[in-house]
């Protein structure tokens, strides 16, 4: 019997392998798919009857993120060099995020990252370095930003969402430094999260303001930072699903203006590997009228964590 | 055959109430679900053919059409008649402020999000988390994301294709850097169908689908009313589409019907109408008793054996 018994596992076992193989190599087919067709897209000047807030690169999770390590990748292996990789996919857009470092990957480590996002509205290539603790994490880099049908932008008081939409300068490239400190703190049953995030918007021409793809907001380069205060209760006794609020600002000394938004933000933990972040960030005060443009309407967009020397890798 | 079951997201009985394993998908959920509150179980029919390898290739053959089909150039001059059913709604429905327009279009655009959102709820967050059925979502997911591709293929390419422009071309006068991104670009000339109002649908088909055989909110009213808020939420978006003078009424009612076809045909055509082989009609063929099986393993052989 248990010959048998650890025969039909073992061949179980084969069976499942098999089948995550095949499952992977659809998953492999589908992101290179995805990652192919990206120019396609972006040589159509989006003319996809499709909301614009969906198909941009969603930065609305910065922060939470940082709750959805589990110790898991503590306890999964020893510090050691590795490559690690974060998809992050929801409907619309689908954004690799690769790391080389060395220490525990998802957990605590340093290295260099970088990713390539791609959406119907334009994308971003971004690479820098970080310095992640499991509760605080600190890094620095530049993106490259190169939306198909945005236009530096004539200089004025105040923008409504027709305003950003001429073409009345150069075409917007540019490419943001960033350097960006996050932290998270148990705090009444939950967790209390901070982001403080400084840019230089540089590569563009003096004389024109820059409507910032990933932050929503119109700028007079080069300067704009982003603190964002947040708050996520736990809904179950392992932390899996949380929900709560957040808020942030940004301000940018050149037009010296400032942008307030908040929104309700929830994350579920699915496996080890997979988790779901959501976020919409609703305009409060603001001293342009962009409408949704000025929002970051985030989706519950799925996140697979990868790495290599993990020890236990099946997915999901 | 498995027709719709009597009730809002009863599960129909069935000969072999016995749980179905998770054959594709093992799912380590991060801690147990012990503490959860308990509801109906979320269980995959049997019956209900799972998803295919045929339909992986299929859905991203859809999906490579869809964005594709970004690429047609528009025929400026192809479609641009306004026929009187087109041109009486439009005198009715049109909103006449610009600011009040603009918000109805970014109200479609939120009210679409919304139900994107609430599509992966259902997936994610009920059936993976809630109901700790990760294979039934990763079911639904690709059911969802299948139905989708098809009507993003059939949308862009009949949008493409029959290059009508949509009726705010009136504001798209003057030196084309003043004008909007709307006027420049090829999206000009996509009013028909309506992508907005066949996405909206097809997830409001999704979702009745889904909660129609499957209890994800216990069964019964709650599930019914997620069906019937689906299409409400649905048929706002089509009728802001219109009076934010983004298509005409022929393109989001057309949009509408194409939208409710797909996503409440093809997951019954291809999944809920049933039709899948027994999965327990292997064993039973197979003779009780001891039984002997040489596989092939690493070094050679193995002799296998049930008793």
């Amino acid at each position: 019997m248990a010959i048998r018994a650890a025969s039909a596992g073992h061949l179980l076992s084969a069976q499942r392998a098999r089948r995550g193989a095949v499952r992977r190599l659809y998953a492999l087919a589908a992101a290179l798919a995805a990652a192919a067709l990206a120019p396609a897209a972006a040589r159509a000047q989006d003319p996809a009857d499709l909301p614009p807030p969906q198909g941009d690169q969603p930065t609305s999770i910065r922060g939470i993120d940082l709750l959805q390590k589990r110790s898991y990748w503590e306890g999964s292996a020893a510090a050691r060099p590795f490559v690690s990789a974060v998809m992050e996919f929801g409907a619309l857009y689908f954004r690799p995020n690769l790391a080389i470092g060395y220490g525990r990957p998802h957990w605590s480590w340093i290295g260099v990252e970088g990713y390539s996002g791609v959406s119907t509205s334009g994308g971003s290539d971004y690479v820098g370095v970080r310095v992640a603790l499991p509760q605080l994490e600190i890094r620095g880099g530049a993106r490259y930003a190169f939306p198909l049908a945005q236009y530096l932008l004539l200089p004025r008081e105040e923008y409504m969402r027709e305003d950003t939409e001429l073409k009345l300068g150069p075409r917007s490239r540019y490419v943001s430094a960033e350097v960006e400190i996050a932290g998270s703190i148990p705090f009444l049953g939950g967790s209390l999260f901070g982001v403080a995030t400084g840019y230089a918007i540089v590569g563009t021409q003096d004389g024109y303001y820059v409507y910032e793809e990933a932050l929503h907001t119109v700028i007079n380069p080069p300067f704009l930072y982003r603190a964002r205060l947040g708050y996520l209760g736990q809904l179950d006794a392992y932390g899996e699903l949380r929900l709560g609020a957040a808020a942030e600002i940004l301000g940018n000394p050149g037009r010296d203006s400032t942008l307030v938004r908040l929104g309700p933000v929830v994350s579920v933990t699915l496996t080890h590997h997979l988790d779901a972040i959501g976020a919409v960030m609703i305009v409060a005060a603001s001293p342009d009228q962009l409408g949704l443009l000025g929002a970051d309407l985030g989706q519950l967009g799925l996140r697979y964590k990868w790495s290599t020397g993990d020890r236990w890798p099946d997915f999901p | 055959m498995h027709a719709a079951p009597a009730a809002w997201g009863q599960t129909a009985p069935r000969g072999d109430p016995a749980p179905t394993a998770s054959p594709t998908l093992v799912v380590g959920p991060v801690a147990a679900a012990a503490d959860r509150p308990s509801s109906p179980r979320i269980e995959w029919d049997p019956r209900w053919p799972r998803f295919r390898n045929a339909e992986y290739i299929a859905a991203g053959a859809f999906a490579a059409v869809a964005f594709a089909s970004l690429a047609i150039p528009p025929s400026e001059d192809q479609w641009t008649e306004i026929k009187g059913f087109d041109r009486a709604a439009r005198d009715v429905l049109r909103i006449r402020s610009d600011h009040a327009r603009s918000m109805a279009r970014d109200a479609s655009d939120l009210l679409l999000g919304l139900m994107i959102n609430h599509l992966s709820l259902d997936v994610v967050i009920v059936t993976w988390w809630g109901h700790d059925r990760g294979s039934v979502a990763w079911q639904l997911a690709m059911m969802d994301a299948e139905a989708l591709a098809v009507n993003a293929a059939l949308n862009g390419l009949v949008a493409g294709f029959t290059s009508r422009e949509r009726p705010y071309r009136d504001e798209c006068t003057g030196p084309e850097e003043r004008q909007s991104r709307d006027c420049r670009s090829s999206k000009r000339y996509r009013s028909f169908f309506s992508g907005h109002s066949s996405t909206s649908f097809t997830m409001a088909g999704l979702t009745c689908s889904h909660h129609a055989h499957l209890p994800l909110y216990g069964g019964g009213a709650p599930d019914a009313l997620a069906c019937a808020a689906s299409f409400a939420a649905a048929a706002t978006v089509s009728t802001l589409r219109v009076v934010s003078d983004q298509h005409f009424a022929s393109d989001a009612l057309t949009g509408a019907s194409v939208g409710s076809l797909i996503g409440l045909g093809l997951p019954w055509l291809l999944h809920y109408r049933g039709g899948a082989a027994p999965p327990d009609a292997a064993a039973a063929a197979r003779p009780s008793g001891v039984s002997l099986r040489v596989v092939p393993a690493g070094l050679g052989g193995a002799l296998i054996g049930t008793f």
